[in-house]
């Protein structure tokens, strides 16, 4: 090939591709749902209790995964890593327990006392929060453990780092709250972060930065503390931020007060005008596989 | 043509296209990068040469020769000015300002609002700026830190942070700033209450030079004819501030708010834009007693406020009704029906008749949102969430000592218990249940021993002023009024707010509901009786509050004027810094 013709070529390739950064960026801000893969699972009362729903991310095929008799309520729902299963807190029973469902439905399966849990990320353990404190449980042999120190007396959602054998968490005392990072095997818990009542933290799927609320927001941080960034900042309360798989992408739920009621949103991860998820009823908890 | 020179010249071709798609992207404006960005994130951008003069609307539009700072970039010297941008506000921080100038960008473009300007000490203000230096550059928040030289060459220095998305700029004073001032010229300025009457300041009335403003952690100015609400949000809880007046006759406005500081305490002011965002009336004589059909639409749904404002600074406050209250048509100035409401998307207002009054004024603004609230419209409700963090019901409790979480409200039981009494709950766990009843009788008690502690107070007042505080003399009477107005309120209410036994009683009804299967038609009865008592506490200690803060301005007034009452004025505000003291 002349070098003429191969320079033609290269600056052709050179013009589509600024042509396609210049596009991409004005389109990912017009990007709406249609083009969001996966399944959010989240809690609702739109059928009356507390039960666990499911909802393509584009919006579509809405339906309900959990059914029960009388006023049990289902809430916090997460996936495991394929996203066959889905670990929720119910009052079933009459005491708060950890239970967990296929994603097609059946029967659910108690598995112990306890609240707010998550899966690790090889399924094999769950973390969660019983008598406000973080306990880990793995699952083959029902063997426990508390994680967390015994000066963290008010700690809740425990959320696993996807890469090490590492948690966070948020802990409230009287001055209020903050999240902190903690080793599995345990030791002294590290601040994140403790302003503005920052709680319900989240790794995204690559571990770089962990999703959290504020009173009002849902912010993304580094778990070193650092590039403390308001992902949303609309009026009314957001809460329950939780990735999308990819990690672009925030699900969360926005109230008219911090009562709710609450719909489901969805952000780029980087910020921007979210798209509304869901509407009708008040939809919390939401996850994301 | 051979096949070779066909290809160098497509080459060519390709090459002058590319370079001329290349040195379009160098050179696009700094707009289009915002724009394909993201107009809601945070920018900060060099003017590359300094104005001496406020910058024009279409200069902030068209950001000309302006420099767009990477992400990340704090190192930048400044050629020109400084500019914080989002896509609600826009921050000028010039070199040749007493402090940064603040526009609006609403739907017509940049509008200039207000100029946030300090002084290290009284009148001795900014007059230019020193130094810039960036703290945080990033699309989710820009951060500087400014040095401000005074009239009397000293150095204050204030940290101004914008977030994305927000329409409100965070001051954070640092060194040698002793006030902070909000200049601009507005219509009125509203000291809000959530639970009483707000404080409305109509410049057009009265002839003083400034007033002390009875605000503990917020107040609002109305401006640019309905469509701007400037709202200041002060973190610090116990400091002074006052609206300062300018111009005569007509040409009255006020010209600024300020207030005192405190080191590394912040201030917000979120600038709040939309036509048809405040409406203003005055209701002629024949209109009192009637009812009035607003020419005004409110632009989106909201929860809307009237004030219905006398010659008195204190108005009569009322949230619109979604649809006329019975018997609002028979109501004179003491009733209690609600006089202000929506038929058919039209606002209407039944003025008292206020006979006394020669001139009344309705003031209508947005206070709280509603579920169809559009997400980017930011009311006052939503400042106080995003700013000191907490709600109006949380913030009543906090600065009035009272804690929720030990011993819970009226409100917040009673919906507990509903719900739990919905599901069936009351027979799984009624000791919890019970437990939270008896809290909230806890709470009724406290609440009352509030409202007695602020009568007790009214009454040493009056010990300490003894035959010196009197509606005979001029400098001592507004004191009075504000004395009666706070008793007044406290007798008035009484019936309403009922006694802690009453409610002791009401919430062992309510703890009886638990054991009996049909419970919906007794709950219904003793729900509504016990939120009564709760919302008459709530407004009785408001107003309260509210009047104290009012008399303590007063007097500071009074102190600071040198006048003849001076001495009991500064004991009165003694007294009232001691009783807020012990109480927080």
């Amino acid at each position: 090939m002349p070098v003429s013709t191969r320079y033609g070529l290269i600056y052709t390739v050179l013009a589509a591709a600024v042509t396609l950064v210049l596009t991409g960026l004005a389109g990912a801000q017009a990007q709406g749902l249609a083009e969001l893969k996966g399944t959010v699972v989240f809690s609702s009362d739109r059928s009356g209790p507390w039960r666990l729903w499911l909802v393509n991310a584009d919006g579509s095929d809405l339906r309900q995964l959990t059914q029960g008799e009388g006023e049990e309520n289902d809430v916090d729902p997460v996936f495991n890593s394929d996203g066959t299963k889905v670990l929720f807190s119910s009052t079933r029973g009459g005491k708060i327990g950890i239970w967990a469902i296929e994603k097609t439905g059946g029967t659910p399966e108690r598995i112990c006392d306890g609240d707010q849990a998550e899966w690790s990320a090889d399924d094999k353990q769950i973390a969660f929060r019983r008598d406000k404190r973080i306990w880990v449980r793995t699952l083959a042999s029902g063997d426990e453990k508390v994680v967390s120190p015994e000066s963290f007396p008010n700690c809740s959602g425990p959320a696993w780092h996807p890469k090490e054998p590492s948690l966070t968490f948020a802990a409230r005392w009287d001055g209020g709250n903050a999240i902190f990072l903690m080793q599995t095997a345990g030791g002294e818990p590290t601040k994140v972060y403790d302003k503005k009542g920052a709680c319900e933290p989240h790794f995204t799927p690559d571990g770089a930065l962990i999703v959290y609320e504020t009173e009002t927001n849902i912010c993304t941080i580094q778990p070193d503390g650092q590039k403390n960034r308001t992902i949303t900042f609309q009026a009314g309360v957001q809460r329950y931020g939780r990735p999308s798989p990819d990690g672009q992408h925030i699900v969360y739920c926005q109230g008219v007060t911090e009562k709710g009621p609450w719909e489901l949103y969805v952000v780029s991860i980087k910020g921007g005008y979210p798209v509304k998820l869901t509407e009708g009823g008040s939809d919390m908890n939401p996850d994301w596989k | 043509m051979s096949p070779r020179v066909e290809s160098q010249t497509v080459a060519r071709v390709v090459l002058v296209l590319v370079m001329c798609q290349i040195c379009a992207f160098a050179q696009s404006s700094v707009n289009q990068v915002i724009q394909d960005t993201g107009p809601i994130f945070t920018y900060i951008l060099d003017t590359g040469v300094s104005s001496p003069s406020r910058l024009a609307p279409n200069i902030i539009s068209d950001k000309a020769g302006w420099t767009l700072l990477a992400e990340d970039d704090r190192d930048h010297a400044f050629a020109g000015d400084a500019i914080l941008l989002n896509d609600r506000i826009a921050v000028a921080i010039r070199r040749e300002a007493a402090g940064p100038e603040v526009y609006a960008l609403g739907e017509k473009g940049p509008v200039y609002r207000a100029t946030l300007t300090a002084a290290a000490v009284q009148d001795d203000e900014t007059t230019m700026l020193e130094r810039v230096e960036i703290v945080e550059n990033t699309n989710g928040a820009v951060e500087v830190n400014t040095e401000y030289k005074t009239q009397q060459d000293k150095l204050v220095s204030i940290v101004y942070r914008l977030v994305t998305g927000q329409i409100h700029i965070q001051s954070t004073p640092k060194v040698g700033v002793d006030t902070f001032c909000v200049e601009g010229q507005t219509n009125f300025l509203v000291v809000p209450d959530f639970f009483a009457d707000d404080i409305v300041y109509d410049a057009r009335l009265g002839n003083e030079k400034s007033l002390p403003l009875p605000a503990e952690n917020f107040f609002f100015h109305l401006s640019g004819d309905g469509s701007s609400i400037i709202t200041c949000v002060w973190q610090t809880t116990d400091r002074s501030s006052r609206v300062v007046f300018a111009g005569e006759g007509e040409k009255r406005a006020i010209a600024r708010s300020e207030g005192e500081c405190v080191a590394d305490k912040h201030i917000w002011v979120a600038f709040a834009e939309h036509a048809n965002l405040w409406h203003a009336r005055l209701l002629a004589a024949d209109e009192r007693n009637t009812d009035v059909a607003l020419e005004w639409r409110p632009p989106f749904s909201a929860k809307w406020r009237a004030n219905l404002v006398t010659d008195s600074e204190v108005a009569q406050s009322w949230n619109f009704a979604d649809a006329p209250a019975a018997g609002h048509e028979a109501r004179e100035s003491d009733a209690t029906a609600n006089p202000c409401w929506f038929a058919n998307s039209t606002p209407y207002i039944h003025p008292p008749a206020f006979k006394s009054a020669p001139s009344l004024l309705a003031v209508v603004y947005p206070i709280d949102r509603t579920q169809a609230t559009p997400l980017n419209e930011f009311l006052l409700v939503d400042l106080m969430r995003s700013t000191l963090g907490v709600g109006p019901c949380q913030y009543i409790l906090d600065v009035e000592g009272l804690d929720a979480q030990t011993a819970p409200t009226p409100a917040l039981v009673c919906e507990y218990v509903e719900s739990q009494l919905r599901k069936n709950k009351s027979r799984q766990n009624p000791t919890a249940m019970r437990e939270r009843i008896g809290a909230m009788a806890g709470h009724v008690e406290q609440a009352e021993a509030r409202v007695t502690a602020y009568a007790a107070l009214s009454g040493k007042i009056r010990a300490i002023g003894g035959g010196a505080l009197t509606s005979d003399n001029a400098e001592t009477r507004e004191m009075v009024r504000i004395l009666d107005d706070l008793e007044a309120t406290i007798a008035q209410l009484a019936p309403e707010r009922r006694s802690p036994k009453d409610a002791k009683a009401l919430s062992e009804q309510l703890a009886g509901l638990t054991d009996q299967a049909s419970w919906q038609d007794s709950f219904e009865r003793v729900n509504a009786e016990l939120r009564a008592i709760g919302s008459a506490q709530d407004r009785t200690l408001a107003k309260c509050r509210m009047d104290l803060r009012r008399l303590k301005q007063y007097c500071l007034s009074v102190e600071k004027r040198a006048l003849s009452s001076a001495p009991l004025a500064q004991k009165i505000v003694a007294c009232i810094n001691d009783a807020f003291q012990k109480k927080e």
